[in-house]
């Protein structure tokens, strides 16, 4: 059971994937290429957007922008937890109560009010956003990573390579990272779909760069040119919104599988 | 049953027939955007609705009529001196505040006083320099250090408030007294929720037309809609955006109401900035942008092209003879390019300056508004076969103003290449050309392009102080035509003011020109 629900995530991904990396779009998704709120047809199977540009193509485009932020934030984020959860860990005494202390602000900071505020001041693109969710979401895993590494630093075989005179490096490379990597990937599963959630709201409030395609700037549009109230959310919302859902679902089985093969107190119940 | 059933078509026959005897509306639910606070002349919040709905309340020396003329109001008459600089005013008699005090010439007096010692954003500026004197109780005489050729409207924008209750106010900023001479009368505020607004029946132009007026706050354009299909509400300040107008317009029990509005949307270059400092290029960029096109695209044609004059073809001041720019196709807007001295001379499909400078611009706009960030991007496509690049970047609209306009003073420069700008509709009520286009920043308070034309500055000066309305007009004939020809920024539309009410609950509604049926005029027996 669980590996077919692993197997389903898995597919999610990678269809997701490949519409980012081919884009099988008929229209650029920039032109208008016909009259602007035009319904489903057979030229354009989920109808125009407001200046006339084909529906379908941005939300297919939008896969790539989505991805990539989903991505590139997790994998930032993730970078940074893992120096931080090692160094914390290893380090320990007064370097880990520092690193934890900024990890507890970081945790407790109320999360879409400061990326609004972060993204009004530093201005919308997809570097910004990018950036913020990184900046924001690298506390969690840090946590999950120290506590890893304290565990490991006091298993037997570890202490020791330690007291044979093996050095940071040596340990760091040979017992700690093969240890921590699977719970890592774990990790940046989860941040990659909170990645693309945020991305999508922050566009979808016009906080990111609406110039961008993306599944949250199709929304944004939608909404702002009355989708909701003509009828034409059918083909407008629905088709991003399930993509987004999609999404987070696949990463979501795809973490939950790989949770439950790296993270010990799981392991065994 | 049938006895039941009997008795309550009489109840209805009768109501109705109540309802044709004093065609009264009883009840009309409007939903307003954001609150007004107390809905004094110095609480209100906003311009549209806000100041809209305090002259419910409250009432001017004069009022514009549906062209946007102003006519006599709580005056009965008004003479100007030959000079244009002495205003003397006949009160109407027998006017009554709500509160039952009889309405005089010292509540003038002292309103226009409290504005001239209180600065109001809105009302303190035009009485700069302004005297006023009070023979008797009924006449008003005021003093105009130089003569205005819109003093008119003026004395139809402020409102007057009763001196035997503001003298007492310890702070007119924050003072709250709901006592007006307009034709409601304002007894019920919840706030964030709802106003309600009773008819004021002793009211001395006319009877209010709608016996009860509940503004419900309802801050989401969706959801206001919403309300309106649902039967809900019976009217909404917000205008209906384009693409909802089919929709509307096909059920019976909405009408759809629209005109022309005098908001205007503009794209503005940097004139002090290379290489928008040359007239010449700017036309260019004119030649490129079908106007046509951004109204059928992105206002479904509900809309006005924009006029190169600034002012709007339905103002009294539009200038007939004007043309509008001259399309330029691309081979000849290459060309025109070529001439001037840009080249792409590295291939890479952009042009250079003669210093080597890529023609790439930031084009700025705000980022909570579809239809600019659209005119915005179909700009940039219109001016990218020219090997000019505009990089649309859409920010919030604090820091593109603060960039345009900072503090709102034109005096403290500018940081931009270009913008997608607007200006609200007294602009082009009052044609505020001076403002607008004047190189003194002093006097150029709305001359956000930094725009310097000396012959125009004459003009410019010399109808801000006519008083004759023929004169004024030819010299703005000729304004029209200096600003069409140097294209300081481009006016891209003049979305049109859409609005949708339920026509069963009330049917009023009068369109006051550029500015829409939410006015006093829409509520009062004409």
């Amino acid at each position: 059971m669980k590996s077919v629900l692993s197997i389903i995530g898995l597919v999610i991904l990678g269809a997701l994937g490949g519409i980012a990396i081919f884009t099988p779009a008929p229209y650029d998704p920039h032109e208008r290429v016909s009259a602007p709120f035009q319904p489903p047809s057979p030229q354009h199977w989920l109808g125009t957007n407001d200046i006339g540009q084909d529906i379908f193509s941005e939300v297919v485009h939008g896969t790539r922008t989505s991805l990539l932020v989903g991505v590139v934030a997790a994998t930032l984020a993730i970078l940074l937890g893992v120096v931080v959860g090692v160094t914390a860990g290893y380090a320990g005494r007064s370097v880990d109560t520092l690193l934890m202390r900024v990890v507890d602000v970081v945790l407790v900071v109320p999360f879409l009010p400061l990326m609004i505020l972060l993204g009004a001041y530093l201005g919308p693109s997809l570097i910004t956003v990018i950036a913020v969710i990184a900046a924001l979401m690298w506390a969690r895993p840090a946590r999950v990573i120290r506590s890893q590494v304290l565990v490991l630093k006091n298993l037997a075989y570890v202490e020791a390579a330690h007291a044979i005179g093996g050095s940071f490096w040596h340990l760091l490379r040979r017992h700690i990272i093969p240890a921590i990597v699977p719970l890592a990937m774990a990790q940046l599963v989860t941040v990659a779909s909170s990645a693309i959630l945020i991305e999508s709201s922050l566009a979808f409030l016009g906080l990111g760069d609406p110039v961008q395609k993306s599944w949250g700037t199709v929304l944004y549009y939608a909404q702002a040119r009355g989708a909701f109230l003509t009828g034409a959310w059918v083909w407008w919302v629905l088709p991003p919104g399930a993509l987004i859902t999609l999404s987070v679902l696949g990463f979501a089985l795809v973490g939950y599988a790989l949770e439950r093969r790296s993270n010990p107190r799981l392991r065994h119940h | 049953m049938r006895v039941f059933k009997i008795v309550a078509f009489l109840l209805v026959l009768s109501g109705l027939m109540l309802f044709t005897a004093t065609a009264q509306a009883p009840l009309v639910r409007l939903a307003i955007p954001t609150t007004e606070r107390a809905l004094t002349p110095y609480t209100y919040n906003t311009g549209f609705p806000g100041w809209y709905l305090l002259m419910l309340v409250y009432d001017a020396l004069m009022v514009t009529d549906l062209d946007g003329v102003p006519r006599p109001w709580l005056a009965e008459s008004v003479r100007v001196s030959p000079d244009g600089t002495v205003w003397t005013l006949t009160l109407r008699p027998n006017i009554r505040w709500h509160d039952g005090q009889p309405f005089t010439s010292a509540d003038v007096k002292f309103s226009y006083e409290l504005y001239q010692r209180v600065t109001h954003p809105r009302f303190s500026g035009p009485l700069r320099g302004v005297t006023v004197e009070t023979p008797d109780a009924r006449t008003v005489v005021l003093r105009l250090s130089a003569p205005s050729p819109i003093f008119d409207l003026t004395l139809a924008d402020t409102p007057i408030v009763p001196k035997h209750i503001w003298e007492k106010a310890p702070d007119p900023k924050t003072f709250e007294s709901p006592v007006g001479t307009g034709p409601y009368k304002l007894v019920q505020i919840v706030p964030d929720q709802f106003y309600r607004l009773e008819a004021n029946a002793d009211y001395f132009a006319g009877k209010p037309a709608v016996q009860a007026l509940v503004l419900p706050i309802i801050r989401d354009a969706t959801a206001t809609f919403t309300a309106l299909q649902a039967g809900q509400i019976d009217a909404a300040t917000r205008t209906l955006t384009p693409e909802l107008v089919a929709q509307f317009q096909g059920r019976p029990d909405i009408k759809v109401l629209s005109g022309p509005g005098f908001v205007s949307t503009l794209l503005l270059f940097n004139n002090e900035r290379a290489p928008f400092t040359d007239p010449r290029v700017r036309r260019v960029i004119a030649g490129a942008i079908d106007f046509n096109e951004l109204v059928r695209t992105i206002l479904l044609g509900l809309g006005t092209v924009g006029s190169p004059g600034f002012i709007h073809p339905s103002s009294p001041w539009y200038n007939q003879a004007l043309q509008s720019y001259a399309r330029l196709t691309p081979e000849q807007a290459n060309r025109a390019l070529d001439e001037l001295g840009y080249k792409d001379t590295n291939g890479d499909g952009v042009r250079e300056s003669s210093d080597g400078k890529p023609l790439r611009f930031e084009l700025l706009t705000r980022s909570g508004d579809p239809v600019r960030i659209r005119a915005a991007e179909l700009i940039a496509q219109a001016v990218k076969p020219l090997g000019i690049v505009f990089d649309v970047r859409a920010l919030d609209s604090d820091t593109v103003a603060q960039r345009v306009w900072p503090d709102f003073d034109a005096c403290k420069g500018r940081n931009y290449d270009l913008a997608i700008w607007g200006w609200s509709a007294p602009v082009m009520t009052q044609a505020n050309v001076r403002g607008l286009f004047h190189s003194d920043c002093k006097l150029g308070t709305l001359n956000v392009v930094g725009y310097a034309n000396k012959t125009l500055d004459g003009l410019l000066d010399r109808q801000a102080q006519t008083a004759n309305r023929e004169e004024r007009k030819r010299l703005l004939d000729e304004i029209q035509k200096i600003v069409a020809d140097d294209a300081p920024f481009l006016t891209l539309f003049y979305p049109d003011l859409i609005f949708a009410v339920r026509p069963a609950a009330y049917d009023g509604w009068a369109f006051l020109k550029g500015e829409g049926i939410i006015h006093k005029l829409s509520f009062v027996k004409r």
